[in-house]
């Protein structure tokens, strides 16, 4: 008789040690995010994961997303049958070809799909929206930018990873729709950074002193 | 041996499993001479299932209740193995160590190299002991049985 | 089938109940003032006694939180002595009466006095989250008023305060406009706390289990409460100080001391109060000498 009938394409690496807490901590860092846009919070995730995935992104997924998310993966994570048998056994979330069913779209910096692919919600319920996360570890380039709006005394400026080149016009007129709109979370090796669709953009015309 | 076939047998084993006592699991794990490493991937932790029933054993399915279910998931290596196995449990109840048990024989019957030892010295006799125990429960139940002679009964 | 002593998950619900009061909180966080509807868990309080701000607590609580509850501003009334228990027995977290420790504030109706700082996190519960409920009492109308940013009723409502008694007549859950866009309800806090939510460096959020709906105010963000040009908004003041710390600038309870209508008017802020007066007591003890 062959295993084959019993035995699992790939046994997935094991998630959180301590589902709760890890969980928790990690929710917390976002939630940290959320209201207080345009800083960083360091998240700590498993250490053996899928290559694909990294220990931050696997941390945000583990912690976000269930059997009632539909997720959309960009290409190169969604044909990655490790990353992708780890994250439907570990959350059992619903995946997504299209973008328009999605409630989370994970992209990197170079498959980030434009904003206005999204989902934004309708004015009744805005919060029926796409949230983007956006995987920032291979950024080839970044904008000084300075943001404002709810969360931000006064203003702050930090390092937005390099997408499409659209890309700060469409958060513009992102920011127009509120209150519908599509949030954006950021993870890149040990951190988490939020822009919800409350925070205003400006790119920066001079270099920020290091 | 087709899938369905494979499916069944498996059930089979995990039900076994599952009725088992904690203690007659974890002395059939002492007793195990050559154990492969066991690696923890989720659990044991405990959840709910909505049990469902059919009206009239037959008919639609309805939502009968909630049942308290634990549940594990390992990675077994090395030892007596050539491949890794993965070995799984849901059992009614919350007992932790009774989830982790029913996972690591549960790897372990899942590989070729192994299926046949296991089913000899650890599914058979347990099934056998459950049999006694549901023997037993019947007579006491039986014994308890009044013949009203004014009442007639098909049994 | 073998019994094993059932053990509490940190914070009594499950996790992918939490996952759920998550995901809709960071929604919340993101539509400020915005009341975002979420599947209302059953905990060990019935409806009506603060369900909403518990699984918001317990949602948010893990063991490097130090969590304070109070009821009314008091750390010692029985609601705010249970919840803060049974969060201790559920997720052995540390807690204080203390304002200045705590990471997570549950409260009941107040605003401590002390200024909240950036990280804390407060936890209201919420009886209505309507603001309109008691001016229109159909959901799906309140609901297309909010989409349409259709206020006028309630500027109706101020207005014939003003036209029947010289004066808005609304001393708590006082309406305010969140980030120039949402009506909310702040909770029957006093209009009196009003003022410490806009721009507050702390996170402010919003739980009616009843009513299964989670709204928030992030912090450094627009709060203005209702008014007009000629009748703006004036949160209510006190004359007397506190009888027991002296403090002036805050919000007093009354006690009725004696059958003949005599009254002490204390802080309503237990925590603050205990401060001043011990504070007072050690300079009268270096003064003394």
């Amino acid at each position: 008789m062959s295993d084959a009938v019993f035995q699992a394409a790939t046994i997935p690496q094991p998630g959180f040690s301590d589902p709760s807490s890890d969980s928790q901590a990690v929710f917390r860092a976002i939630l940290n995010a959320f209201s207080y846009p345009g800083r960083k919070f360091s998240i700590t995730g498993p250490q053996d994961v899928p290559a694909a995935l990294g220990s931050a992104l696997a941390a945000v997924e583990l912690t976000l997303f269930d059997i009632d998310t539909a997720v959309w993966h960009h290409p190169v994570l969604a044909q990655d049958e490790s990353a992708m048998g780890y994250l439907l056994f570990h959350t059992g979330l619903k995946r997504c070809t299209e973008l328009a069913d999605a409630d989370f779209v994970v992209a990197t910096v170079d498959s980030m799909p434009a904003l206005n692919e999204l989902r934004t919600g309708s004015d009744l319920s805005p919060q029926e929206s796409t949230t983007l996360v956006l995987d920032a570890r291979e950024m080839t380039g970044a904008h000084n930018c300075r943001a404002t709006g709810p969360g931000i005394n006064g203003e702050i400026e930090f390092l937005m990873p390099e997408t499409y080149a659209e890309f700060f016009e469409d958060w513009a007129a992102n920011h127009q729709l509120f209150p519908r709109g599509v949030d954006l979370l950021i993870v890149d090796e040990h951190s988490v950074m939020a822009l919800p669709r409350t925070t205003s953009l400006a790119i920066q015309e001079h270099k920020r002193e290091a | 041996m087709s899938s369905t076939d494979a499916i069944a047998e498996r059930q089979q084993w995990m039900a076994v499993l599952a009725l088992a006592e904690v203690s007659e699991l974890s002395a059939a794990w002492e007793a195990w001479e050559e154990k492969p490493q066991v690696e923890r991937i989720r659990g044991p932790e405990s959840g709910i299932v909505m049990v469902r029933g059919r009206i009239g054993s037959g008919g639609d399915r309805f939502n009968l209740g909630e049942a308290t279910v634990v549940r594990a998931s390992v990675r077994l290596s090395g030892g007596p193995l050539n491949e890794d196995a993965f070995g799984h449990s849901y059992v009614l109840g919350s007992n932790p160590d009774h989830a982790w048990y029913s996972a690591v024989f549960d790897g372990m019957l899942a590989t070729t190299q192994l299926r046949e030892k296991v089913q000899q010295a650890v599914i058979r006799p347990l099934q056998h002991a459950h049999e006694l125990r549901e023997a037993a429960a019947l007579a006491d139940a039986q014994s308890t049985k009044v013949d009203f002679l004014t009442f007639a009964r098909e049994n | 089938m073998n019994s094993a002593k059932i053990e509490y998950n940190i914070g009594y619900i499950d996790e992918q109940t939490k996952r759920m009061i998550r995901r809709v909180m960071l929604k919340a966080v993101a539509i400020p003032g915005f009341q975002v509807p979420f599947a209302s868990r059953e905990v060990p309080l019935p409806r009506g006694w603060g369900t909403g701000g518990v699984q918001l607590t317990a949602s948010l609580i893990g063991k490097s939180d130090v969590l304070k509850v109070i009821d009314q501003g008091s750390d010692d009334t029985t609601n705010a002595v249970s919840i803060r228990k049974f969060f201790h027995r559920v997720s052995s977290v540390e807690t204080t009466t203390d304002t200045t420790q705590a990471t997570l504030i549950q409260t009941r109706h107040r605003i401590p006095e002390t200024p909240l700082q950036e990280g804390q996190i407060m936890v209201y519960q919420v009886p209505l989250p309507e603001p309109l409920r008691f001016l229109e009492p159909r959901e799906t109308e309140t609901r297309q008023l909010h989409a349409l940013n259709e206020y006028g009723l309630m500027y109706v409502k101020l207005y014939e305060d003003i036209a029947k008694y010289g004066h808005i007549a609304k001393t708590y859950d006082y309406p305010v406009i969140v980030n120039g866009r949402y009506l909310m309800a702040p909770s029957p806090t006093p209009s009196f706390d009003n003022p410490k939510l806009h721009q507050s460096p702390a996170l402010h959020l919003y739980g009616a289990g009843r009513e299964k709906r989670i709204y928030a105010i992030p912090p450094y963000t627009d709060v203005e409460s209702l008014g007009f040009e000629d009748y703006p908004f004036e949160p209510q003041a006190f004359e007397e100080p506190c009888a027991i710390c002296g403090s002036t600038g805050v919000y007093l309870d009354q006690i009725i001391t004696d059958d003949k209508g005599g009254a002490l008017y204390v802080c309503s802020d237990s925590d603050y109060c205990a401060n001043k007066f011990a504070q007072l007591s050690k300079e009268g003890e270096g003064v003394s000498e």
